[in-house]
């Protein structure tokens, strides 16, 4: 395929795309949250930071990437978290069954293809959630916001109902993956997980930006009614994000399992927002048809380093270091924020990210 | 005779928008109790007149006396104030809301603790309406009445803040026979308590059925104010379509129409329904014939077209291309049939967000790009088209958005020329376009008449009809009126059908 068979072609990509300061929004968001964290944590430039934020930003990015699809067409899956949480149950309670490893998982040991199965059913249901979620949306005409908001609660309750609020095992390939590493030079560790993540990522990627169903996810998130009006079967789009994203939330549970080493229902309660979160923060929006996979790997890692940065700060450190007058230090050291730091991270999570997104939607409402 | 001091008394109006004149030394007067009727085309003014009185275009020029007392109608609260009130074509009540909110919206009646009083409200609200025998559960939402009881209780809410001037624009547009005659009687009742009324519709026989007076507008000026037993159908036609035959552009307003074509049939629909839309439409299409069907807004033409692409479902009827029968669901089943649909709202077919390409490919992906796609493919596939049908500029990663409303609708035909086109539906294909725009629109459509498609055209403009059509069937209530074909056609009868009733036999 030559440039010289085809000048209408070549004419037409030497026009440049028009580019905005809001395009770059989300990668400029990232690089001052680094900086900030340059000057404010001892050695953050380190192969030791780049590893746990790499570990912290796995789970989240595999369900952040099925949350994209959803976000994609304009929906919404309320359920993500707790899904996740039913699918990690739903694998331990079966691993500790009498034909699997038995209590506690280490009674006796499990074939391969049990645990093919332990793992795999769990996915499968989560899907199949996620389907039945896409399903009511369409058939009752309601948003999924209220929707995935009732599948939210019944996958709860499910959880609830299978683990009696106990702690469960999982299969030891779940716990490797969520642990082990392979460790480069330097001190760089690769968590498996970030390379499962990036898998997964990757695949996502493909299908949306070079199949026909990627393609008809974003016209039917761009204008449904007039991607409805050129043949494409919106109604089947809106099932098949959101059984993706049930597929991706279980992916997530069972990593953020095999992370901890054990289910129990304390689990993902925070995964929904903060999957929303990074979604958001890298640009894709809420209302359907713009945003990427690239951008939510943007996203993922923002917020991962927000939150990753957060917490290696020291407060009392910084504040003997700096250059104030000794009388203001003793007196900072003695006080409340500073002495109970920890129990401030949230709050100063949420400012961080409150500024971010109002800047970026103030943009992207000046582009248009 | 006319009382010697109209009630609202308009004298010289004229409204310009942007350099054009909309209306020009207009003459306008109502007396109290009196029905005045107000009709002309599409564009001769009507509506304009109205939204003076309404308030909502303050820029006009011209007195108006209310009473005989001048008045200055700047805004719309100020129009109310002065007790003309407008019920509007689209009804604007609140569905959710109940029949006694509705009535007092923005008024409702306090207790003395300042929180709204239901029971008052109610009271009242059923008061209201049994002046005007409705007979109807004010609790219930309004949403739940037919259209008829929701335009009466709009009429109700205008009288209940004072209105002596009411304005109803297109009343019976969408309203069955025992409807409209039930409209009818009470505006005879309104009439008779000495409140006026200013009736628009396309609707002559209704029109002469309820007005005492009727005035005829073209083209911004007025034609004249006569009483209505004095008029008749055709008269009024005539005076609305005028001696226009000769005017300017390339519009026609006669012309002598193809005799049925004598290619095989393309495209046949039998007994087509729609419930609430239109009722037992039979037609054929012929290769290479363009089919115009004309109604006014509300008549049904515009749907059955978004029936047949399988955008909207039918509860009955069959349909057959090429001789064989064929089951349409989806838009996606009809695509595949070559049965394309260009629709009238860009809103609903331009996907604005995306770029020019990912429009164009998006109908006929599979076959024009493949399973592997890349914008490079797509700009390779989508360059010839913008090129064919003539999009300015032809830059196929431009959003598409950021093209003028013309080009919008040639990247929306475009986006057929990938796959086959059997049957061409077009609703409004040209509105709001320039006459440029409009000529490579249609330039578009003869070529793929000339290819064999079976074009089906619909229309509210008799001019776009009578310039691209073959063969017009007209519509009225969602029924066939009327078919032209093979001989000598105008303007005039072509609203003479469609305003004609069919005597349902329920």
């Amino acid at each position: 395929m030559t440039e010289n068979a085809q000048p209408a072609t070549a004419k037409a990509s030497a026009t440049p795309r028009q580019i905005h300061w809001a395009d770059y929004a989300p990668l400029l968001s990232l690089a001052l949250i680094m900086g900030v964290f340059t000057l404010l944590v001892d050695q953050f430039w380190s192969f030791g930071t780049l590893s746990l934020v790499l570990q912290q930003s796995a789970v989240l990015a595999i369900v952040a990437t099925g949350l994209t699809y959803v976000l994609l067409c304009a929906e919404i899956d309320l359920s993500v978290g707790m899904v996740a949480l039913l699918s990690a149950c739903v694998c331990g309670v079966m691993w500790e069954q009498p034909w699997a490893a038995g209590a506690k998982g280490t009674a006796h040991a499990a074939s391969a293809l049990t645990i093919v199965f332990v793992i795999g059913v769990p996915i499968v249901l989560a899907t199949i959630c996620g389907w039945i979620s896409g399903r009511l949306t369409i058939s009752s005409g309601l948003p999924s916001f209220i929707i995935t908001l009732a599948m939210m609660n019944i996958t709860l309750g499910l959880a609830r109902f299978l683990t009696k609020s106990e702690k469960f095992a999982v299969p030891g390939v779940l716990t490797k993956i969520g642990n082990d590493g392979w460790r480069l030079f330097g001190g760089l560790r690769i968590p498996q997980s970030a390379v499962l993540a990036a898998v997964v990522m990757l695949v996502a990627h493909i299908v949306l930006e070079h199949t026909r169903f990627g393609r008809y996810v974003y016209m039917t998130g761009g204008n449904r009614e007039a991607a409805r009006l050129a043949g494409v079967r919106t109604d089947l789009v809106v099932i098949r994000c959101l059984a993706i994203c049930g597929l991706t939330a279980a992916i997530g549970g069972l990593v953020n399992a095999g992370r901890l080493n054990s289910v129990s229902l304390d689990q993902n309660a925070d995964l929904l927002l903060d999957a929303v979160a990074c979604v958001v923060l890298g640009g894709t929006s809420l209302f359907g048809g713009e945003g990427s996979i690239g951008r939510t790997i943007i996203g993922v890692l923002t917020f991962t380093t927000l939150k990753v940065g957060l917490n290696l700060m020291n407060v009392e450190r910084l504040i003997k270091q700096s250059p104030l007058p000794a009388g203001w230090k003793s007196q900072w050291l003695e006080a409340s924020w500073v002495t109970q730091f920890d129990l401030l991270r949230p709050f100063l999570l949420g400012v961080v990210l409150l500024l971010a997104l109002v800047i970026h939607g103030r943009l992207v409402k000046r582009r248009e | 005779m006319p009382d010697p001091t109209p009630l609202l008394d308009c004298r010289q109006i004229g409204v310009a928008y942007h350099g054009v004149s909309a209306l020009v030394d207009v003459d306008f007067d109502v007396q109290a109790g009196e029905v005045h009727g107000l009709v002309g085309c599409n564009g001769a003014g009507k509506s304009t007149l109205m939204k003076v009185l309404a308030g909502v275009v303050p820029q006009y020029t011209g007195e108006i006396h209310l009473g005989g007392l001048p008045i200055r109608l700047d805004s719309p609260r100020r129009a109310i104030a002065h007790g003309i009130a407008m019920v509007y074509q689209e009804l604007s009540g609140i569905g959710q809301l109940s029949v006694a909110e509705n009535l007092f919206l923005s008024r409702q009646p306090r207790t003395r603790f300042g929180n709204i009083d239901w029971r008052r409200m109610r009271r009242e609200a059923r008061q209201a309406l049994a002046e005007l025998d409705i007979d109807i559960d004010v609790s219930r939402p309004l949403r739940e009445f037919p259209l008829v009881i929701r335009q009466m209780v709009e009429i109700a809410r205008g009288l209940h803040s004072g209105a002596r001037v009411l304005i109803l624009d297109e009343p019976t547009s969408a309203l069955s026979l025992p409807e409209a005659r039930r409209l009818f009687e009470l505006m005879r009742t309104l009439k008779s308590r000495g409140v006026s009324l200013i009736f628009i519709s396309h609707f002559l026989e209704d029109v002469l059925t309820v007005c005492d007076r009727v005035t005829i507008l073209r083209d911004g000026r007025k034609l004249l104010t006569d009483q209505s037993a004095k008029l008749n159908r055709r008269a009024i036609i005539e005076q609305m379509v005028g001696g226009e035959t000769a005017a300017a552009g390339q519009d026609a307003t006669e012309v002598t129409l193809k005799p049925e074509s004598k290619e095989p049939i393309r495209l046949r629909v039998d007994r087509w329904t729609r419930r609430g839309c239109f009722t037992g439409v039979s037609f054929k299409v012929h290769r290479g014939e363009c089919l115009g069907l004309y109604g006014f807004v509300g008549a049904g033409h515009q749907e059955l077209l978004h029936t047949i692409a399988g955008a909207q479902p039918v509860q009955a009827g069959e349909i057959r291309i090429d001789n064989s029968p064929r089951r349409i669901r989806h838009v996606a089943d009809a695509v595949e049939q070559g049965v394309v649909l260009v629709g009238a709202d860009r809103g609903q077919t331009v996907v604005r967000g995306a770029s020019i390409a990912r429009n164009i490919t998006l109908a006929h992906l599979a076959t024009s790009v493949g399973s592997w796609i890349t914008t490079r493919k797509e700009v390779m596939v989508s360059q010839p088209v913008l090129e064919q049908v003539g999009c300015r500029p032809p830059d196929p990663c431009k959003p598409a958005g950021q093209l003028s409303g013309g080009n919008q609708q040639k990247v929306v035909l475009g986006k057929w020329l990938l796959g086959p086109i059997h049957v061409l539906l077009l609703e409004e294909p040209t509105r709001g376009m320039d006459v440029h725009a409009k000529t490579e629109i249609m330039r578009l459509v003869r070529e793929q008449q000339k290819l064999g498609a079976a074009v089906i055209l619909a229309s509210t403009e008799p001019e776009m009809l009578l310039t691209y059509a073959d063969r017009i069937l007209t519509f009225s209530r969602g029924q066939v009126t009327a078919e032209f074909s093979g001989k000598l056609v105008t303007k005039a009868d072509l609203m003479h059908a469609a305003e004609r009733e069919l005597e349902r036999h329920d």
